[in-house]
């Protein structure tokens, strides 16, 4: 009902935003400002989570029947949906604190650098738009191409790769392009930044390095079978696994194959990974941990649905969240299970921890939060 | 699907409606989506038969019939719960794993989840699945399940081996996926289900992803290019529900897949909401235009065949022609004193038949036997059942006939069946042979369990004897001339899990099988020459079948030799040889199936291509997945849950008549045995008459037995206007109910009979006249309906209806008729697309308060106004020819091409009147017209003709125009 309402309030206000934010909100790049957590997209929490979880809050939005994971900044909970809405919670209470309308079909998670959110849109004209969000007052918008995965941000500027193979870099304050690449088949899910360095993959079966500053090329190393995520930029590495589930790492400074591990299943999402493993989902149902050193398998477990999205590291944990809305808590480093509950509705998109709590959408258009049973 | 298949009707005969509703062509009823092909030859067959029937007038109709009671279980498993009877058990476990493994597949493959259980109606025989109530139309042997959208069922028959039962269920589930994930799509961009994918990528993603390339669609693709009928992607709704479709969608997907990466075939559903044009969806998923794929995929198709033609034959070049009117099958070779003929099973006739023709003299096949007219020979399974004739020249062949296949014995010499046996324990056969002595008969049946084993059946004694009892398909029996040796096809090697049958032997004293081939090459219809020494058959060398004969099947396998009778650039079948050592076969060619006959290939038999036979594989046999559900406990019995079919509200207002409103609403179970309907309606012009103008009917529809009831109560008030009705415009409230019961003989055969009682007091509004009554009316009919239904009407076979009924004012006296209605209808086929269709009708109402009836109009006596002329009695006469007039009516716009399909021609006289008391003219009509079949489901009629006027006496000046719709009578 209060779902309703809101919609009712939107279409009566001519589908404007309706969320308004104080002046002094604290606008941290350090929380969840964009996919992945970080430009490196490792799905690193800065927060631990602790078995067993119990239900904090559950929150109607419109948000959660995309690929794209909320973001959380100031307090607030930013959940992006595809009919270009992006509902607002409030992170400590659940409470939903209006909506912003934006154009287009939101595919990709936005990102909020400073007080600016930068969203993507999936049309062919006006793609990439910026929000002043104290204000709600657009400051830009750049026809870049349809864009169909998150944006990924570091240093001022935003890089996201167009459905038609492009891979732009522009300016997260004035929306200048700096570079654009063609990367001849599509971008596979959002690009991972670091060290000055963009990693992308392709559905054409690239995975490639090129410099943040020019979009200059470093390496280009063509598995042959395509991608369905991004990669992610380890330590020294960068790892990406195609949709056949040939899990590579690569060295992010040549682009050289350290090692390949086959998980003979499907993978749609991207890895996690921290300093010494790498956690792979897959359609199988399993979720293997990967010795970053040489890929070894470590541990694996199994989920009785389709892994699509990427698992989440929140200290000793691991939270990873199957399709059919099975959630589960695992020891990241022998993979038992520590606690699991099941929603009984689709997941598709990736957990998120923000505020101690792990935040999850569901298709139904309905985010759910849990916290640690013991504070 | 966007309709509901499952429509009742709250008339108060819905029994009535709902088989004549079932009456017309299932193959139409069937939503197009859901449709699935498992008897591909069968499909193709569908098409050149042409007997694609729509609806028709309630009077008359097939029948769906129940025949066999099922006792329903429930197996859960994790994702399914699958609906099945005790008797295909062990079969149902094979089911529940094989669609847990697809599940598991699908899932992954299209990253999507079902959340919900599915239903999964199993049936263990095609017989049995065309039983089936969860749709109402009739179920031809071509469609092997099918996925109904509204409740998300799936009804999946077996149809012989596991592997195509594996088959049916992975491609039913294909479609539940793609759907649920379609639906989420549009949802999630707020789009409508309008934006649906074609029909060729629903059905080839659903094959694409659910089989492998397999012979009969690598024969059919061939034909296709070879031939030049192929159709690309850009404009493949020319084809739309043909099998070709199903064949070139999976082929499309299979290099979309493989040229721009497996990813894009599920893309395309995720790329939907992009454009309402699937074509520009394709174009946003490829990156390329459909233009341009197709010059790519053609180009791709034509260097894979082109090259054929040099390396492989044409059936024309190789063989002679025997007969190649319609399509011919099955071929029988008989010899009678000094003449050779050939028995087969054709169509020309529309209906699948028996025909003979000379192989010396050639000329026109001779019709033996006609099918699907009578309630014995219903349906020849016309592609499956292979026939045999004995010594003394009884033809043994096997036919659809009331719940189960019968065995007929036919003596040609005096063209008669001799002889019908129907097996109680087997539900269909297929493939009889007679031993030599003529005394007994092998033959392969499936059991309601859903197993096909051989049998032999002994004519003198009556003694039916089961050879196996396993899990195996064994088909194809041919009884050596020795009577020691049974050949057939049987997928019991190790290959057989694939779906590839071997050859095998039973040596009939010693009761042991032996194996002639075991190699994956899809061996079919074994045929021993006269000496025993060589074995004919089909096997599957280079992608198609190709007629070979096996040297000394019986002898070691190190000297057993096989060699190549044909290396045909499409397919043969179903080799026979005569008593020359020719060489008799179905060839597929030019998307036709015709016989055929090489000459003298026993004494070239060490001039053939010789083939080496892989050593005989030891392995015997292999194990079908089975999985026991979730719960340790036994399956329960079936409860019924109903679910909504259908809600429908309405509500007007108007400044004269008021505020008027209502809503009905459909409830069925899920196996749609059960229905209820309910209606609730107000007609009250005032507040006043708010009360007292409520209408309310409820009825209840029984279909899963033999014979269908209905009963129901209702209240009917207001105003009504009844052209039926002595007094025309009146007030009237009506309240009572009725029981409705129907018994079919037979398809074509049913008796009827309603009773209903209600109280009636109506006031007639023009003449100022009250009257009450307690109406008992009771009515029974016989109706007959055999017709073969084309574009826009019958054109071959009769129908009948003779009702009589009564009605009578059991309180009052105020009403009392009585009611004689006879109609025959009768179609004289004058060729293949043309007939002399003739009507005789008599409609007499007589007594008090009689109804009227009314005449005029396109339906009946054309040219007279609509409706014109009213009677308590009436009769009619009609004779019409009708005929092809332009096979294709199109444009073609700049934005795109339209199609409408067929029109066709009549040329008619009608005669007829309709009277109250005394008989005063004949009134007729004759003319010429054109009728149009619009996108499948109506039929628009235009009529230029003259009256006969004046007690037929007179033409009338001018002409007369008349514009209309329906069917044809």
């Amino acid at each position: 009902m209060r779902r309703l309402l809101l919609l009712l309030a939107v279409c009566a206000a001519g589908c404007s935003s309706t969320a308004e934010f104080p002046a002094d909100t604290p606008w941290s790049r350090a929380e969840w400002p964009q996919f992945g957590r970080n430009s490196a997209r490792t799905q690193q929490a800065s927060a631990s989570l602790q078995a067993p979880l119990v239900r904090a809050w559950t929150c109607d939005t419109e948000g959660g029947q995309g690929s794209g994971s909320p973001l959380a900044v100031g307090g607030y909970l930013f959940v992006p949906a595809i009919n270009g809405v992006i509902g607002v919670v409030d992170l400590a209470t659940g409470e939903e604190r209006g909506v912003i309308a934006v154009r287009g079909w939101l595919k990709g998670t936005p990102v909020i650098f400073d007080s600016v959110l930068l969203y993507p849109s999936a049309s062919a004209g006006l793609s990439l738009h910026a929000l002043h969000l104290p204000t709600m007052r657009e400051l830009w918008e750049n026809e870049v191409g349809m864009i169909e995965t998150p944006l990924a941000s570091a240093g001022g500027r935003m890089v996201a790769g167009t459905s038609d193979g492009d891979l732009f870099c522009v300016s997260s304050r004035d929306s200048a392009v700096h570079w654009r690449v063609h990367a001849r088949k599509a971008v596979a899910g959002p690009p991972a930044i670091s060290e000055n360095r963009v990693f992308y993959t392709t559905t054409g079966g690239d995975v490639a390095a090129c410099s943040l500053a020019d979009g200059a090329a470093i390496w280009r190393n063509a598995r042959g079978a395509p991608y369905a995520s991004g990669p992610v930029a380890g330590p020294g590495c960068v790892l990406a696994a195609t949709r056949n589930g040939s899990v590579q790492c690569l060295s992010a400074a040549d682009g050289a194959v350290r090692w390949t591990r086959d998980l003979n299943a499907m993978v749609y999402a991207s890895p996690a990974a921290d300093d010494s493993a790498a956690y792979v989902a897959a359609a199988d149902g399993s979720l293997t941990a990967l010795s970053i050193r040489d890929g070894s398998i470590l541990w694996t477990a199994r989920f009785n649905s389709v892994l699509a999205s990427s698992p989440l590291l929140a200290g000793r944990s691991i939270a990873c969240v199957a399709l059919n809305g099975r959630v589960a808590l695992l020891d990241a480093r022998t993979g038992a299970m520590q606690w699991e509950t099941d929603l009984g509705t689709r997941v598709k998109t990736s957990p998120i921890v923000a505020g101690g709590l792990l935040i999850i959408c569901t298709e139904q258009r309905r985010v759910i939060a849990f916290r640690s049973e013991t504070p | 699907m966007r309709s509901n298949p499952r429509l009742r009707s709250t008339a108060f005969r819905p029994s009535r409606a709902e088989r004549a509703a079932t009456a017309s062509s299932p193959d139409a009823r069937l939503p197009r989506r859901v449709r699935r092909v498992a008897g591909p030859l069968i499909a193709i067959l569908v098409a050149l038969c042409a007997v694609q029937t729509q609806a028709q007038f309630l009077p008359f109709g097939r029948n769906k019939i129940a025949y066999t009671p099922f006792d329903w279980h429930v197996l859960k498993t994790e994702h399914f719960d699958i609906y099945y009877y005790p008797e295909m058990e062990e079969l149902a476990r094979n089911g529940a794993a094989y669609a847990e493994q697809s599940y598991k597949t699908l899932e992954q493959r299209f990253c999507f989840t079902i959340m919900h259980r599915i239903p999964l109606i199993f049936y263990s025989s095609q017989i049995h699945f065309q039983q089936t109530n969860v749709t109402p139309g009739f179920i031809p042997e071509g469609v092997g399940g099918f996925f109904e959208f509204m409740k998300g069922r799936v009804v999946i028959p077996s149809m012989g081996t596991q592997e195509q039962f594996r088959h049916v269920i992975n491609h039913e589930l294909v479609h539940v996926f793609m759907h649920n994930k379609v639906e989420q799509v549009l949802r999630d961009h707020n789009l409508p289900m309008e934006r649906y994918p074609p029909l060729w990528f629903v059905e080839g993603l659903a094959e694409f992803y659910s089989t492998r390339w397999d012979s009969q669609a690598e024969m059919l693709l061939r034909d296709a290019v070879l031939n030049g009928y192929f159709v690309p992607v850009s404009s493949i709704g020319m084809i739309s529900g043909s099998f070709l479709m199903y064949k070139e969608g999976q082929a499309a997907l299979e290099f979309m897949a493989k040229e721009y990466g497996p990813e894009t075939v599920v893309q395309l559903i995720d790329n939907l909401w992009k454009s309402a044009d699937f074509n520009e969806v394709i174009e946003w998923t490829i990156g390329k235009e459909v233009r341009e794929f197709d010059r790519a995929w053609m180009k791709a198709l034509r260097k894979q065949y082109y090259p054929l033609f040099a390396a492989k034959d044409r059936a024309a070049e190789m063989s002679g022609a025997v007969a190649t009117t319609g399509f011919n099958a099955k071929p029988v070779f008989v010899k009678t004193g000094d003449s050779s003929s050939v028995v087969f099973v054709g169509n020309n006739s529309g209906y699948s038949s028996l025909y003979r023709v000379s192989l010396r003299g050639g000329g026109e096949p001779e019709l033996l036997l006609q099918g699907e007219k009578t309630d014995e020979i219903e349906a020849f399974h016309v592609l499956q059942s292979r026939m045999s004739v004995s010594r003394k020249g009884l033809l043994a062949f096997v036919t659809k006939s009331g719940e189960r296949d019968a065995l007929h014995l036919f003596d040609l010499a005096e063209t008669r069946v001799t002889r019908s046996i129907g097996f109680p324990g087997l539900v269909m056969l297929t493939s009889p042979s007679w031993s030599p002595d003529g005394a007994r008969i092998a033959f392969s049946g499936t059991t309601s369990g859903g197993r096909t084993d051989l049998y032999v059946f002994d004519t003198k004694t009556d003694r039916l004897e089961a050879l196996f009892a396993d899990h195996f398909d064994d088909r194809d029996p041919a009884w050596s001339p020795d009577g020691r040796s049974i050949a057939f096809a049987s997928d019991r090697s190790s290959t057989g899990a694939n779906g590839r049958h071997a050859l095998f032997v039973y040596d009939v004293p010693g009761g042991r099988i032996s194996a002639i081939t075991a190699d994956s090459a899809g061996y079919a219809a074994p045929s021993w020459s006269a000496d025993g020494r060589l074995l004919l058959c089909t096997s599957v060398r280079d992608g198609t079948p190709d007629v070979c004969v096996i040297t000394d099947p019986l002898a070691p396998a190190a000297w057993r030799r096989l060699s190549r009778v044909t290396n045909l650039v499409t397919a043969a079948f179903d080799p026979v040889w005569t008593d020359k050592g020719d060489v008799l076969f179905t060839a597929f060619d030019t998307y036709s199936f015709q016989i055929r006959m090489i000459p003298d290939v026993a004494g070239r038999i060490d001039s053939l291509q010789a083939v080496l036979i892989p050593a005989v594989d030891t392995a015997s046999g292999w194990n079908a997945p089975s999985l026991r559900g979730t719960s340790a406990m036994a399956p329960p019995k079936y409860e019924r849950e109903y679910q909504l079919d259908v809600a429908q509200s309405q509500i007007s207002t108007d400044p004269v008549y008021g505020t008027m409103g209502g809503a009905a609403l459909s409830v069925s179970d899920v196996l749609g045995n059960e229905a209820y309907n309910f209606l609730i309606y107000n007609t009250a012009q005032t507040s006043s008459e708010l009360l007292s103008s409520f209408n309310i009917a409820i009825s209840r529809v029984s279909t899963g037995q033999r014979a269908p009831y209905a009963y129901g109560i209702f209240n009917f008030s207001g105003r009504r206007y009844d052209l039926l009705d002595p007094d025309l415009y009146f007030i009237e409230r009506a309240f009572g109910g009725y029981v409705s019961l129907a018994y079919p003989l037979s398809t074509f055969r049913r008796l009827e009979g309603t009773i209903s009682l209600s109280s009636s007091d109506k006031e007639a509004l023009y003449e100022v006249r009250q009257r009450k009554a307690l109406l008992l009316t009771n009515s029974v009919s016989y109706v007959k309906d055999n017709a073969l239904y084309y574009i826009t009407g019958p054109i071959d076979g009769n129908r009948f209806n003779l009702t009589l009924s009564t009605t009578t004012d059991i309180q009052y006296s105020n009403v009392n008729f009585f009611s004689v209605m006879a109609d025959y209808r009768r179609y004289f086929r004058i060729a293949q697309r043309s007939a002399v269709a003739t009507r005789f009708e008599l409609l007499y109402n007589s007594g008090k308060e009689a109804r009227r009836y009314f005449l005029g109009g396109s339906w009946d006596l054309r040219g007279w106004p609509r409706w014109s002329i009213r009677g308590t009695k009436r009769w009619l006469t009609s004779c019409e020819l009708r005929f092809p007039l332009l096979d294709r009516v199109g444009f073609d716009f700049p934005f795109g091409a339209l199609d409408f399909g067929v029109l066709r021609g009549a040329i008619f006289a009608d005669a007829g009147n309709a009277w109250d008391d005394a008989y005063t003219t004949t009134k007729g009509s004759i003319g010429a017209g054109i009728r149009f079949n619009l996108f499948g489901i109506l039929v628009l009629r235009y009529d230029v003709g003259k009256r006969i006027e004046e007690n037929f006496t007179r033409l009338q000046d001018g002409l007369f125009y008349q514009f209309f719709f329906g069917w044809d009578f």
